[in-house]
């Protein structure tokens, strides 16, 4: 059996304040395997950017200290030398943000910030530019060839998470680690990234780590879910597992939330509990709401 | 929605909904707001009592006891910034306790600057109480050259010592505690004086800023279009010149005097603020809090007082404090070209006296240039953690190190929110 | 772009004429300063008070309509013909011609020190926050700000000249520019203008890079495994360089153009500022109106190149964008 993509073991992420110290995330595991989505779910505040982000260890070092493993491909990045991990990052994992507009350098064209990527982990003979254009294009930007030379404010909200997408991928890495990327989107335009995201999937076999704390989201693309509350995982299994019988209360909350939905799911000691059907009273948005 | 108030008395907490008089606040509805009638109305009296006394025959002094002292339009102008200065920045405070100390608490975390809010309040006191006490510096050519009483020169550099000399090095005396210039004017109440002189210039033009500023950048967001568009336009024609060399060719060709410089400044020096103002109004102009208010029925009048004008207030207050040091430095280095006001005593100008004696009296041109370097310094300090204090938008946990961001998470949690 | 520098160009014209119009308006408004001087000296040779004051006036052009003198200025101005100097019995424009290289001299350098140190110093403590080089680098650039520029011209004097006797207390005009003398003599001026202007920089390269340090795109960079050295320079300069030039130029400039009037005066040094105090001491009313419009002209430039180089800089800026600025 292949060791899974990426493995965090234990994780603890604390940040030291002037108030203190703030256990951002407490003792977190979970695998994902190549190939599979992994979503991880949790309201704001739960502790998932933090997660999302030592991974590669963007987090300013202090204040931010982490502790356990991450492996990615068995070596552990929290113990990596810098320049192995800037190899890593981008060329092994790579992220999207969750506002793709703000990820982009306003002052660089499209063209020049996915060579600046190309640049750092492909060999040097691949022809930079060729390959930003292709990439451009496999992400469904229309005539990649002109809008190469384009800056950033020129593009939609849509097709900058295209873009975003592009350079990330321009690295050729494993594991994409997706930090709400559609939280910014409308419900169509959200759709077809998430459709982008599962083809590019199949295609280059990555596995995806999806932080969201969009339920819909998770339902769309995701294999595996990981529930995050206050730095801790409280239920981890496949999503239909745990969005039919959720074992933990704090993941019955957070799928009660939800509206629309009908609630059916058997208690602990087997009787199946009968919810009504809960015609989106609870709110008019589709967030699970600060608690 | 009234709520009642529960069974703990009646001096209930005022915080609490239920102990809010609602008549009373639905009885202030509009009208002639009380506030700035009260000060146009301090103010017109003051100008009133100056004007009578300007025009009053005689010419003789307005107060003989504890010194003779004639009032001047330009008393009464610090007069009427101190008005307007405790109406609308010490009132507030006073009024609503609970801001007060939350500010109080930001602006404690910067030592520095809660040492130099010390320095200021000294400053001040010297500024208008010193005159009061201490004698005009009078040139008594004599006495000129005296050293410090902390120092000795040889004795054939003052023209006769007034303290003892000593193997022909002449000793400074507590008669004179910081020395005097070459025309015998003591240092220490040239200082004194000369701090009245930057307090008035600093405050009265910092006031005429702030309300001109204040006004036309609120008028140029509210109105928007045209007038929006003119206003913007004279304010980027007043920004676009150096201002230094125009106020040169001014007090070159008028002559120096502080009524004038205190003018021309203020004239000119609103731009940045009304930039301020207006970019500011505008942005919160969006804000929810605006938007519900118009919804619930609210004037554009009402919406510019009670809600716009005291959330960009603390943004002014800052822009204000920060303009003084720059407007003290100013004056002083006019004073010091010759250009300032003749009839007072200005840090520039001693600094300019003793220019060509640096050899031999160091101490005329050092000692006042360490007051001026002081106060601004002082104001500097201040005006920075003003800045960082009176900000509404940034919460008190996530400024300082957590304020770098260490995922979108902790910060929220840095903020203060208690429940986990 | 283009439009857009066509427009600002417009706008540096439309504003040279106001100040010139301005500055007009001002010596026709008030008295002249020279008046007094020649007529007292007039009078005293015996010559009647009401036609020396006449004299005066024709001789200074004073007697023609109004609407007359103005085009007789504006064109002056224009062909460069700015006057006579009284107390230099020279031409304005050859007195200028002597001058400057004497400001060039220590104020080039020093502005081109400032921009450098200031913005490297900025960036610097933006990406290391808190640290101890911040602080001391914040303390630096209150200190520059606060201090008095003709005071601590003075105090330099007093202590590196007076007292250690490193810097002379004279300026001389006949050393050779490119001599040991003329460094010594310089370096005090040079230091004054160049913390000033320091301080300045640093302020702003700190808060505009501060700006950016935190913005989402570098994160975005650092996950694409862009080395931190590149990062700061091409992630973090580059976009802060947008703001940075609204300062850059016309505020830098606006800074070095006072300090160093003040500093000429306490020095002693021969250049445009020195010769602006001395005709304004002497009541020399052309040369000193030649003396601040030249500042002012330099300044409205300053401001030209800045605008340019904020539009060039700014991929965002399509034409006459003042929100932001």
């Amino acid at each position: 059996m292949t060791a899974p993509l990426l493995s965090v073991r234990d994780l603890r992420v604390h940040f030291d304040v002037d108030e203190g110290v703030v256990e951002a995330v407490d003792g977190v595991n979970f695998d994902v395997e190549r190939g599979a989505t992994v979503c991880v779910v949790g309201e704001s505040g739960a502790g998932k950017t933090a997660t999302a982000e030592s991974i590669t260890r963007l987090l300013p070092e202090p204040p931010a200290r982490l502790g356990g493993e991450v492996l990615v491909d068995g070596e552990d990045t929290l113990s990596m030398a810098e320049r192995e991990l800037r190899r890593v990052r981008g060329g092994t994992v790579a992220h999207v943000f969750q506002d793709p507009g703000a990820s982009l350098n306003p002052v660089y064209s499209v063209g020049w910030q996915l060579r600046e990527a190309i640049d750092l982990h492909c060999d040097p003979g691949v022809a930079a530019r060729d390959r930003a254009i292709e990439l451009l294009d496999r992400v469904g930007v229309p005539n990649a060839p002109v809008r190469i030379d384009d800056y950033p404010h020129e593009f939609s909200g849509g097709q900058q998470g295209r873009i975003a997408l592009a350079m990330a991928l321009a690295g050729e890495p494993d594991l994409l680690v997706a930090d709400e990327p559609t939280g910014a989107l409308d419900a169509p335009t959200r759709l077809s990234i998430l459709r982008l995201l599962s083809n590019l999937q199949s295609e280059f076999g990555l596995g995806i780590l999806f932080v969201t704390h969009d339920l819909g989201v998770v339902a769309e693309i995701g294999d595996r879910v990981v529930v995050l509350h206050e730095g801790e995982v409280v239920e981890r299994g496949g999503v239909h597992e745990v969005f039919e019988s959720p074992t933990h209360p704090y993941t019955r909350s957070l799928l009660d939330s939800h509206p629309g939905r009908e609630r059916r799911w058997t208690d602990e000691d087997g009787t199946p509990s009968d919810g009504e059907e809960r015609s989106g009273d609870s709110g008019s948005d589709d967030e699970e709401g600060d608690r | 929605m009234t709520g009642e108030p529960d069974g703990t008395g009646d001096e209930a907490d005022p915080d609490r909904i239920g102990a809010i008089d609602w008549e009373t606040v639905d009885a202030d509805d509009g009208g002639v707001p009380r506030r700035p009638a009260a000060v146009l109305a301090a103010v017109l009296g003051i100008a009133a009592a100056v004007g009578y006394e300007a025009v009053r025959s005689g010419g003789g002094p307005t107060v003989a006891w504890p010194i003779t002292y004639r009032v001047t339009p330009l008393d009464g102008l610090f007069v009427a910034t101190l008005v307007v200065g405790v109406a609308y920045g010490a009132y507030p405070l006073y009024a609503d306790p609970r801001l007060a100390r939350r500010y109080w608490a930001r602006f404690r975390e910067h030592r520095v600057a809660v040492w130099s809010l010390w320095v200021l309040a000294g400053v001040c006191a010297v500024g208008v109480l010193g005159p009061l006490v201490v004698a005009k510096p009078t040139v008594e050519v004599a006495v000129g050259y005296q050293p410090p009483a902390f120092w000795s020169v040889p004795a054939t550099v003052p023209g006769s010592c007034v303290g003892p000399v000593v193997d022909g090095a002449c000793r400074g005396t507590w008669q004179y505690p910081l020395g005097t210039t070459g025309d015998g004017r003591g240092i220490l109440a040239s200082v004194i004086y000369g701090t009245r002189v930057s307090l008035q210039v600093g405050l009265i033009t910092a006031t005429i800023v702030v309300l001109v500023g204040t006004t036309v950048g609120t008028v140029a967001a509210a109105a928007g279009g045209r007038v929006d568009e003119a206003l913007m336009r004279y304010v980027d024609v007043q920004m676009t010149f150096p201002a230094f060399f125009l106020y040169l060719f001014v007090l070159y060709l008028f002559g120096g005097s502080l009524v004038l410089l205190i003018l021309v400044f203020g004239s000119t020096s609103w731009g940045g603020t009304a930039r301020l103002v207006r970019s500011e109004t505008l942005q919160r102009r969006e804000e929810g809090y605006v938007r519900a208010a118009r919804a619930a029925g609210a004037s554009t009048g009402w919406l510019l007082r009670r809600h716009l004008v005291p959330n960009v207030s603390g943004t002014v207050i800052t822009n204000a404090t920060l303009l003084v040091p720059g407007l003290i430095l100013l004056e002083a280095s006019f004073a010091f070209l010759g250009l300032g006001d003749p009839g007072v005593t200005s840090w520039g100008e001693v600094i300019a006296a003793g220019r060509g004696d640096l050899a031999t009296a160091w101490w005329i041109s050092t000692i006042p240039g360490v007051a001026l370097f002081v106060t601004v310094l002082a104001l500097n300090f201040v005006g920075d953690a003003l800045r960082d204090a009176l900000d509404p938008r940034v919460a008190s946990g996530a400024r300082g190190r957590a304020g770098d961001r260490g995922g979108s998470d902790a910060a929220e949690r840095a903020d203060g929110s208690e429940t986990r | 772009m283009k439009r857009y520098v066509l427009a600002r160009l417009a706008w540096t014209l439309v504003a040279t004429w106001l100040v010139l119009t301005l500055t007009f308006g001002l010596l026709v408004a008030a008295p002249d300063p020279g008046a007094s001087a020649y007529v007292a000296g007039q009078v005293q040779e015996g010559a009647d008070y009401e036609t020396a004051r006449e004299s005066y006036e024709r001789a200074r052009g004073r007697d023609a309509p109004v609407l007359e003198r103005y085009r007789n200025y504006l064109v002056g101005v224009a062909t460069l013909d700015w006057g006579w100097s009284e107390s230099r019995s020279q031409p304005v424009i050859e007195a200028i011609a002597t001058a400057w290289p004497y400001s060039v001299m220590y104020a080039a350098p020093a502005l081109l020190v400032s921009t450098v140190l200031g913005v490297a110093i900025g960036l610097y403590s933006a990406t290391h926050r808190n640290s101890v080089e911040d602080y001391a680098a914040s303390s630096l650039a209150f200190f520059g700000a606060s201090i008095p520029d003709f005071w601590f011209a003075i105090v330099l004097l007093l202590v590196f000249g007076v007292s250690l006797d490193w810097i002379p207390l004279y300026f001389r005009t006949d050393v050779s520019w490119v001599s040991w003398t003329n460094v010594r003599q310089l370096a005090a001026p040079t230091l004054v203008v160049a913390l000033s202007a320091t301080a300045g920089e640093v302020r702003y390269a700190r808060a505009a890079a501060l700006e950016y340090v935190n913005a989402e795109f570098i994160k975005a960079a650092k996950a694409k495994g862009v080395p931190p050295g590149r990062r700061v320079v091409r992630h973090v300069l580059r976009p802060a360089l947008v703001p940075l030039s609204t300062i850059l130029i016309a505020d830098l400039l606006g800074v070095v153009l006072v300090s160093s009037y003040l500093v000429e005066v306490v020095f002693g040094i021969p250049g445009l500022g020195l010769l602006s105090y001395r005709a304004i001491v002497q009541g020399d009313v052309p040369l000193v109106l030649a003396t601040v419009l030249l500042p002012t002209f330099v300044a409205l430039l300053g401001n030209l190149l800045q605008d340019v180089a904020y539009a060039a800089l700014d991929p965002r800026i399509d034409y006459g964008g003042r929100e932001g600025r």
